[in-house]
């Protein structure tokens, strides 16, 4: 009886090694898919412009031809753009977005060779209101003419009144 | 690391060589220097070449090199051109400076006029304003010039800031006024000829329909004429400008120094040769994106597509430029701020009876005080400063209508013209943190406008020029 | 609205010449004040 639980024992240990062997495998293959993480904008962008910034998971890891890209549609097919980062810097500055949703991703090189990619982030862009706009517009420019007015006719009252105090 | 656009050694080295030019040149040009007006008005004896550079010069500050291509690069062309709107600061200004050297023919100040027309209450409300103006600028200057230093050579932020610090208060303290004007002459020449050959060399080299095809291709809102955060923010600027240069001493002293005749003529000509400079150095930003340049701080856009496109030969034009634009509004702003203290403060306030010689004594140790204030408020390096010259606007927008109405319109009294200028920042600054930056000069001038309209329609008062000069001669004796 | 090429184009290079003008103008001027003896 004692010698059968042992055999069966050092099945179940024989296993539970078979298994832990097998495990890293899956793990590795989701940990290189983020070996770096991409951090943009929580909130909604107003202007058009935004920075976002790349980290790799390990810190001495050095980023080779880093690439920000972008496009409309989550795999990445519909007007697709690609921004290289500047030197060795990882972050970067994107501009002249107009109003829509953009999925953004870094990808890199080690250097290796090995090509890493990050998680996806999304950044809406929403530019203030064209009416509002406008409006603080024409508020400033009636204020401004008020001004240039003002200025003008008090200067030349004065100029005017100036000669005529010379005759 | 990323390697700099310069090496640090390379950088000391020009910073040595201007700094050492810069002194002795105002050294020599401070013997001149004979009496307190001499040393804080040049001797009220400028002549059109000099003015006009002055003007010019002291108005391109380290924003116009490193903000214009930052907006331009944010908002697109408006950023741009927006910004060249603020030479209306200058233009504006040009009818008021000759009213200003005519009515002040010895006036020292901007804070001598308020006092002699409008009086106590409305001085002091004046001279927070000014004083919080003055500093905040004076901050953000400092700062920027450690911080050009680091990122273009490496150089400690501490280290450059102070180096900058040290030339532009020694060369102020020593030349006076002379010493600032003849400086910004030279500074003048930098600026422009460096900006322009960097615009050329990208036009020349990558062409403008290139740059054109690239952007509408894949940023085609940076031509958006619409651009809606920039039509939005447009005239808060210009207000935000106006205020600037219609308060502070910086520009009457300016007009005061100049010759009889001159101050109209300097300040329109000075804001029409600024007005290209904001487009040359925006457009720098623009070429970005064609040459795949994508920096980590949109703040640094401008040197670095200078770096990029013309190696080391651009840094060091950059490094010069940048650093002439810096120098030549610190030393304005010392000597305008030193002036204030000197006149309004220590003169009428303290000692009345104070010798000539005196008074230089003080102006100058004040210079000196203003250097280490100065380098005390920049050792922390809060990067947050920059965000404090915004609400400024609120402060100086709101002294827009009580100076235009006080030069030429005899209703307005003292009291409506403080509570316009006091309740005018209030409500800037409520606009600042309510709505956003954006309505904060905007909101300034309008509540102190129409306090102002409510004062002159509801006046009985009528103010008397010549209390201007009386009071003015009686104060030389 | 995009800003048309022909208008860019127009806009920066008259930008580029007036800045050019300047230095040119602010010699001039101070020339004719040296000679004059009214630098100041």
């Amino acid at each position: 009886m004692t010698k059968n639980k042992k055999s069966f024992n050092y099945c179940y240990i024989l296993f539970l090694f078979c298994f832990i062997g097998f495990l890293p495998t899956p793990t590795l293959a989701n940990e290189s898919a983020h070996q770096l993480t991409i951090e943009g904008p929580t909130s909604v962008i107003k202007e058009g412009y935004f920075n976002v910034s790349v980290s790799a998971k390990s810190e001495q890891q050095k980023l080779d031809k880093l690439t920000i890209e972008v496009a409309t549609d989550a795999s990445f097919t519909e007007n697709q753009k690609q921004f290289p980062a500047l030197g060795d810097f990882s972050t970067i500055s994107l501009t002249g977005f107009s109003n829509g949703s953009y999925h953004l991703r870094a990808r890199a090189e080690t250097e290796s060779g090995e090509s890493l990619v990050s998680n996806v982030i999304q950044v809406t862009v929403k530019h203030y209101p064209l009416w509002q706009a406008l409006t603080l517009f024409f508020i400033g420019l009636i204020i401004f003419v008020a001004v240039v007015t003002t200025l003008l006719l008090l200067h030349r009252k004065w100029t005017h009144s100036r000669h005529h105090s010379h005759d | 690391m990323t390697e700099f656009a310069l090496d640090t050694s390379t950088g000391i080295l020009i910073i040595v060589l201007f700094g050492l030019f810069w002194i002795g040149f105002g050294y020599w040009l401070g013997r001149k220097n004979k009496s307190h007006e001499d040393f804080a008005l040049a001797g009220r004896n400028v002549g059109f070449a000099f003015a006009a550079a002055t003007a010019m010069a002291t108005w391109v500050t380290s924003n116009t090199t490193l903000v214009a291509p930052q907006l331009t690069f944010q908002f697109g062309v408006w950023g741009m051109i927006g910004y060249s709107f603020a030479a209306l600061g200058l233009i504006l200004f040009a009818p008021m400076a000759k009213r200003i050297k005519e009515l002040l023919p010895n006036g020292y100040t901007s804070g001598d006029f308020i006092r002699l027309r409008y009086g106590q209450f409305a001085w002091v409300v004046f001279m927070i304003i000014s004083v919080v103006y003055a500093f905040g600028w004076l901050i953000s200057l400092g700062m920027a010039g450690g911080i050009l230093l680091e990122s273009l050579t490496g150089l400690d932020y501490h280290i450059g800031m102070t180096t900058i610090l040290v030339i532009c208060v020694g060369y102020t303290l020593f030349g006076g006024m002379r010493a600032v004007i003849a400086t910004d002459f030279i500074q003048a020449l930098i600026i422009i000829a460096g900006v322009s050959f960097i615009a050329y060399w990208l036009i020349d080299n990558i062409g403008l329909s290139s740059i054109h095809e690239n952007l509408t291709a894949e940023h085609p809102k940076l031509l958006d004429v619409l651009f809606p955060a920039a039509v939005m923010f447009l005239f808060n600027n210009i207000f935000f400008g106006l205020g600037e240069i219609f308060h502070s001493n910086v520009w009457w002293s300016r007009a005061l120094s100049f010759k009889k005749g001159v101050a109209y003529k300097a300040y329109l000509t000075g804001g029409l040769m600024w007005l290209p400079i904001p487009i040359v150095t925006g457009f720098i930003a623009l070429a970005a994106p064609q040459l795949g340049i994508f920096p980590p701080s949109m703040d640094m856009i401008g040197p670095t597509v200078a770096a990029a496109v013309l190696g080391k030969a651009g840094a060091v034009i950059v490094f010069i430029v940048i650093f002439s634009a810096l120098a030549s509004s610190l030393d304005s702003l010392l000597a305008a701020t030193s002036d204030l203290v000197t006149q309004d403060i220590y003169h009428k306030k303290l000692k009345p009876k104070a010798s000539d010689k005196n008074l230089m004594r003080f102006n100058r140790s004040c210079i000196f005080a203003l250097g280490v204030i100065t380098w005390l408020f920049c050792l922390p390096k809060i990067a947050t400063l920059g965000a404090l010259l915004n609400f400024a606007g609120a402060f100086v927008a709101s002294t827009i209508w009580p100076i235009l109405l006080g030069l030429y319109h005899k209703k307005l009294t003292g009291t409506y013209a403080a509570i316009a200028m006091a309740a005018g920042t209030a409500c800037g600054m409520i606009g600042y943190f309510a709505i956003g930056f954006y309505v904060a000069a905007l909101v300034s001038c309008a509540v102190s406008g129409l306090i102002c309209a409510v004062g002159i329609m509801t006046s009985q008062y009528n103010f008397d020029w010549k209390q201007l000069q009386e009071e003015d001669a009686h104060a030389n004796e | 609205m995009l800003m048309s090429e022909s208008v860019f184009e127009w806009m920066i290079i008259t930008a580029l010449i007036l800045s050019c003008l300047a230095p040119v103008v602010l010699l001039v001027l101070w020339v004719k004040d040296l000679i004059s003896k009214t630098i100041w």
